[in-house]
């Protein structure tokens, strides 16, 4: 084929002018409460600044903050749901740099919003000035947002995906402290959270009770029970999350889909033609169909069989996709080993040198924003390509390569499983989606752990509990290796990717010295800034008794020394200089009880299933 | 009477509260109730070049020799040079605006180039293979830059002139240093040269031939190439050296507009000595309060003042403008038009710039005013940008279209009718003598109503608008939607009446092949289409709530309601509220049944 050639209809649309208006017809109008919530924040804020503005002592700065914070919790789950980016950059977001986004040259953005304002309100003595700075800001922020946001109104279907959404942020970020960089207030702020979410439900009564009046019941009892136990339970450290997961969450996850449905609210799929990231039909965080891996890749569902994921699986395994045929991606992903080498860093293309980095796993790698280390490949095709012509991995080019597989009698294999490109069947897009097909397939979200928390199996080991609770709390690895992957994509709409600055030293024995690899920074030109030196994509942590030695290089052997790591406050805790860490550099004061305990829960989280099948193949 | 009718419903509406659409609905095939028929649109979308899949030819570069390689992606800008002495339509231009190194194509990024000709026989275009005077032949050709300029790289916007077709590519991205360029070759550069040492440029460029300057100098420049032979001519220092998105050619073909993409980014003008030669002549920036004529000269014999051109700027006291994107102009007026794609937080990038002598543009000022505030703060935002317009007569920028979502009043949606928001790709397109802008946007970011609340998809769309409509508003807009979903369109340009050629990038969502690719692609059919258009509104004459217009595939309501749309197994497949049109081009042809909030059916045939 010359030149690909298709003929599709274009369509056209034409707005009409606007005539007269009548409200979109919702059960309930959910309006005004959202924006007098919204004006309750302003208030907060103006009254907030004002403490700072008069001079009022820290005490008082500290109870005007949370008075503000309160007020931001109750209205979170709507405010974030329909403008997460706004809500990220001006309200609520990390207390970090952050990159501009499609600027014309890398431009950091200095943190702003609640989070940066609770660590400044906490600092001794407090810096008056850059707080004011900042409560200046975050009132002119809130007028903003109100003026845009009191323009629209809510339908039952945002507010349906508005209070399932807001649930799993409960869990997730709320429950694991994720946005109180200083205070102790995690399990107050998911109870205001939960509250609004609970009575935006109640406001369904009259047609949920026509409907299914006993899910109704149900549902609303869950609520109150939750409730209560937050309202009861509320040591960060002591509060445990498995529990309140299996008995809360979990149905009421379940409630808000079913209870959609049986008002007949739609779907995301009937109102957009594009997909998103979580499922429209599961409603557990740790269901296995929780997430949709074709949302992460640009290689459709619809494309996707048997045939393509088995040829992928043959390509993975077959050298030929290397220039000295030696080399294939299992050379570097053991299916063995949870698709990593057990090596430091890999072996390079000449077999005589390494890789830059460590190989990292496989199962469950497609559920990334990005891809490598560095975070440098927005998919899956470009990240294959820079394998394909990295000189330490393939050393390949693509018309090379279509034309050694073509010579090993690959074409009838393409035809078959793209029966559209029939005319050139190996080609990069057909290479490129097969092997995509494939890491789709590696899937591991069954472990015992995921099992347990579903409610399919009523026992596990109360060390496996209890290094959960630690690891969503106390031990603070779920702020960075979210549920229900454990890596660094984002909740509650997982679509983004995170790196952290951790302060590797290149060694693991003293003297420590911060390992020169820059990651992020040396990655794409639009991430080359300061705050991205040393940044690195935070990998999962299921399958992780099989992915040894760990770090970006490799540097520590067991689990123990990584624990070890964190516990000491990463880099900076080993005493190096580390401007941009994201990490506390301060301890977590884990005990050797508690190390042992993540460690449970993290072999728990053990799925290879997706790579068992494999062991007859090409000898692995 | 009928009226009062709907009114009376309405009022029943409001007192159910809420429009019932149950998911399975029971089709009764003996009842038949009013059919609405939407052909297909008489436009035809037709994929021309895909990167990453089709193969251009490459000369010998590096040490390597010529040969094929498969085509760079990030699609872009979209030039288009007639042929006037064959039958073929001409050679088309593509940007591909990416940095990555690559042996045969050149490290950066760069340009492909192809020749098209209309098939009266299938009614749609075709590439004609061609072989270039250096031997190479085939259908697709990588335009040299490393053996006669030196590497490119982030070929975003660009220019084609309308006087005789020449191309010039703009190299976007501001370089600071050799770290920021992906060269595997990066010592200095000597002017008139190419990177391969020995192979001496054909052209270089008077006056600066001999120079030697860093290697990441060495970008962002307008970079004139020749389409017909698939090289680079030449690097146009004296335009300055500026992270330049895009420019125009005046009919005098002496005159060039250009815009900077940059917070702050400057418009400048320079103009030939002799007609057609761009290599001597004066260049200014513009300033709005000058004394006289809005423009300051700035010393373009200086290769030194060239190399730092903002500092030049700064101190003649020039115009800021947040982010020039695309530079265009409107034949049939003279006008030259600009985007200003915005930037969401400006105050603090260019509060220095202002410190030092350069000044906020009169919209900026009054912006900042009304939002209590300045220009220089960071509580100033400009999160959707604007398309400005040159008078040449007047010498005065204005703004011409404000971009943002057009808010209802009272708030009745979850998402406003119309949204522009950062326009970006700009060009005019001419239809039976009729000049229309196409524009494209490419959002900063999915805040403040930029796309639906609750979506996270940055959905950039391309949009048509009349430049015979006086004083135009967003409501003016009309959305140009392409099948299928999501594909990104970059550029746009239209090559006679009939034809328009895009560009779009990866978009961000799963696709079938090619689609999930950079690709170039034609819509035809425009001729008979515009002519529906120019009425705008379709005629109604309808007693029905809904209805098709002849040319689109589109459902639209006499007034905005609830609507649900049913397979014919009666499962509901699209639910969509308070909206004046439904997009069904998503759907299969097929046989669908409509069903409004007042419980009126309506069969659907959509073809």
């Amino acid at each position: 084929m010359k030149y690909f050639f298709l003929l599709i209809p274009v369509s056209l649309l034409l707005f009409l002018n606007q005539g007269g208006s009548k409200p979109t017809e919702t059960i309930h109008d959910y309006g005004p409460e959202y924006h007098s919530g919204l004006n309750e924040l302003q208030t907060k804020a103006e009254y907030f600044h004002h403490s700072v503005t008069k001079g009022g002592s820290q005490q008082e700065l500290i109870k005007a903050f949370h008075s503000c914070k309160k007020a931001y919790k109750r209205v979170e789950f709507l405010t974030d749901y329909l403008d997460h980016e706004f809500c990220n950059r001006y309200l609520n977001g990390a207390p970090l740099l952050k990159l501009e986004k499609n600027s014309p040259v890398p431009t950091s953005l200095e943190p702003e919003g609640l989070q940066r304002l609770e660590e400044l309100v906490y600092e001794n003595p407090p810096n008056i000035g850059e707080i004011k700075k900042l409560s200046g800001s975050f009132v002119s922020s809130t007028k903003k947002f109100y003026k845009v946001q009191t323009n629209l109104t809510i339908q039952d279907r945002q507010a349906f995906d508005a209070m399932r959404y807001g649930i799993y942020r409960i869990f997730t970020l709320d429950l694991s402290g994720f946005d109180c960089p200083s205070s102790d207030s995690a399990v107050s702020n998911a109870l205001y959270s939960f509250g609004s979410i609970a009575a935006m439900y109640q406001e369904y009564e009259d047609e949920l009770r026509q409907k299914n009046e006993k899910l109704f019941d149900e549902t609303t009892d869950r609520f109150s029970e939750a409730k209560a136990y937050l309202q009861s339970n509320q040591d960060f450290e002591e509060f445990n999350r498995l529990y309140f997961l299996r008995e809360f969450l979990n149905p009421l996850c379940n409630a808000v889909l079913k209870s959609r449905e049986s008002l007949g609210i739609e779907k995301w799929s009937e109102v957009f033609a594009f997909d998103r990231s979580v499922s429209e039909t599961e409603g557990l965080l740790f269901g296995s169909e929780f997430l949709n891996p074709y949302f992460f890749s640009k290689f459709p569902e619809e494309e996707d069989s048997e045939i393509v994921q088995a040829l992928g699986k043959e390509l993975f395994f077959d050298p030929n996709l290397s220039s000295n045929g030696q080399r294939s991606c299992a050379s570097c992903h053991n299916p063995k080993l949870a698709f990593s080498d057990g090596k430091r860093k890999s072996i390079s293309f000449d077999q005589k040198s390494t890789t830059p980095r460590n190989s990292p796993g496989l199962i469950n790698a497609i559920y990334a924003e990005k891809y490598f280390l560095d975070l440098r490949s927005e998919d899956l095709e470009s990240q294959i390509e820079n394998v394909l012509f990295s000189s330490k991995e393939f050393a390949h080019d693509w018309k090379t390569l279509e034309e050694s597989l073509l010579s090993k009698g690959y074409d009838q294999r393409f035809t078959q499983a793209f029966p559209q490109h029939k005319e050139r069947p190996i080609n990069k897009y057909t290479v490129a989606s097969a092997l995509t097909s494939y890491l789709i397939s590696l899937q591991g979200l069954d472990s015992e752990f995921d099992q347990y928390a579903r409610g399919e199996t009523q026992e596990i080991d109360p060390e496996v509990e209890k290094g959960f609770n630690l690891f969503m709390g106390k031990a603070a690895c779920a702020t960075c290796h979210f549920p229900p992957t454990f890596s660094g994509l984002v909740p509650p709409y997982y679509y983004e990717t995170e790196s952290e600055v951790l302060g590797v030293p290149s060694e693991a024995a003293e003297p420590f010295e911060l390992d020169k690899d820059l990651g992020r920074y040396d990655g794409r030109l639009e991430d080359r800034i300061d705050f991205f030196k040393h940044s690195f994509k935070t990998p999962t942590v299921r399958n992780i008794q099989h992915t040894a030695p760990y770090m970006h290089n490799g540097v520590y052997d067991s689990l123990e020394q990584v624990v070890d790591f964190y516990n000491r406050g990463g880099g900076m805790g080993l005493g190096l200089d580390v401007p941009f860490q994201t990490l506390p550099g301060d301890s977590l004061e884990l005990n050797s009880k508690e190390i042992n305990q993540l460690i449970a829960f993290m072999n728990a989280l053990e799925d290879l299933s997706s790579a068992d099948t494999l062991m007859e193949i090409k000898g692995y | 009477m009928k009226k009062l009718y709907s009114l009376a419903l309405t009022i029943l509406i409001s007192t159910v509260g809420f429009a019932q659409f149950p998911t399975t609905m029971e089709i009764d095939t003996t009842w038949l109730p009013d059919e609405v028929v939407m052909p297909a649109s008489p436009l035809k979308m037709q994929v021309i070049f895909v990167g990453g899949y089709d193969m251009v030819q490459t000369t010998s570069t590096y040490g390597n020799p010529a040969g094929e390689a498969v085509a760079k992606q990030w699609h872009d800008f979209i030039g288009f040079t007639p042929d006037n002495s064959s039958n073929d339509l001409g050679w088309v231009s593509v940007n591909h605006e990416m940095i990555v190194p690559n042996d045969s194509i050149g490290d950066g990024g760069g340009m492909t180039v192809f020749k098209v000709r209309w098939d009266q026989a299938t009614d749609s275009l075709k590439i004609v293979p061609q072989t270039l005077s250096d031997g190479r032949s085939g259908d697709f050709f990588n335009v040299d830059f490393v053996n006669h300029t030196g590497e490119t790289g982030m070929n975003c916007g660009g220019i084609a002139s309308i006087v005789d077709g020449r191309i010039w590519t703009a190299e976007e991205w501001f370089r600071g240093s050799n770290q920021d360029i992906a060269d595997r070759d990066a010592s200095d550069f000597t002017i008139g040269t190419g990177t391969a040492n020995g192979i001496s440029s054909p052209a270089g460029f008077p006056g600066f031939n001999g120079e030697t300057i860093s290697k990441y100098q060495n970008y962002n420049y307008m970079v004139e190439i020749d389409p017909r032979e698939a090289v680079a001519v030449r690097k146009q220092y004296n335009w300055g050296r500026q992270a330049f998105e895009g420019g125009v050619i005046m009919a005098d073909n002496k005159t060039v507009y250009l815009g900077e993409d940059g917070t702050p980014g400057w418009f400048s003008k320079f103009v030939a000595d002799t007609a057609g030669v761009f290599t001597s002549g004066d260049l200014y920036v513009y300033k709005h309060d000058a004394a006289g004529a809005n423009w300051v000269q700035i010393d373009n014999t200086d290769l030194n003042k060239m190399l730092n051109y903002k500092d030049e700027a700064v101190s003649a006291g020039a115009t800021m403008f947040n982010r020039i994107e695309w530079v265009t102009m409107d034949n049939n007026t003279g006008k030259v038009y600009f985007t200003e794609t915005g930037r969401d937080n400006p105050g603090s990038r260019w509060s220095g710039e202002h410190a030092g002598g350069a000044v906020h543009a009169p919209h900026h000022i009054a912006r900042a005013t009304a939002q209590g505030t300045d220009a220089d703060s960071s509580d100033y935002e400009d999160f959707y940008g604007r398309i400005m317009v040159y008078d040449p007569v007047t010498d005065e920028v204005t703004v011409f279209l404000e971009a943002g979502p057009a808010m209802p009043d009272p708030p009745t949606s979850p998402y406003p009718y119309r949204a522009l928001s950062n326009p970006d790709g700009l060009s005019v397109f001419y239809n039976q003598g009729n000049s229309y802008l196409l524009i494209q946007e490419d959002l900063n970011g999915t805040s403040h109503g930029r796309v639906p609340a609750g979506v996270q998809n940055r959905t950039c769309e391309m949009y048509m608008l009349y430049l015979g409509i006086q004083n135009p508003t967003i409501d003016d807009l009309r959305r140009i939607s392409i099948v299928p979903k999501g594909a990104e369109i970059t550029g746009a340009i239209g090559i006679d009446d009939n034809i328009i050629l895009v560009n779009s990038q990866h978009p961000s969502t799963s696709n079938p092949f090619p689609f999930n690719n950079s690709l170039t692609y034609a819509i035809t059919g425009w001729n008979g289409v515009l002519s529906d258009l120019e009425r705008w509104n379709p005629q109604v004459e309808s007693s029905f709530n809904f209805y098709p217009n002849p040319t689109t595939r589109e459902l639209f309501l006499i007034e905005p309601m609830d609507v649900a749309i049913y397979g014919v197994d009666g499962v509901r497949v699209k639910v969509l509220r308070n909206v004046k049109y439904v997009d069904v081009s998503d759907l299969t042809p097929g046989t669908y049944f409509v069903k409004n909030s007042v419980g009126e059916t309506k069969k659907l045939i959509i073809r």
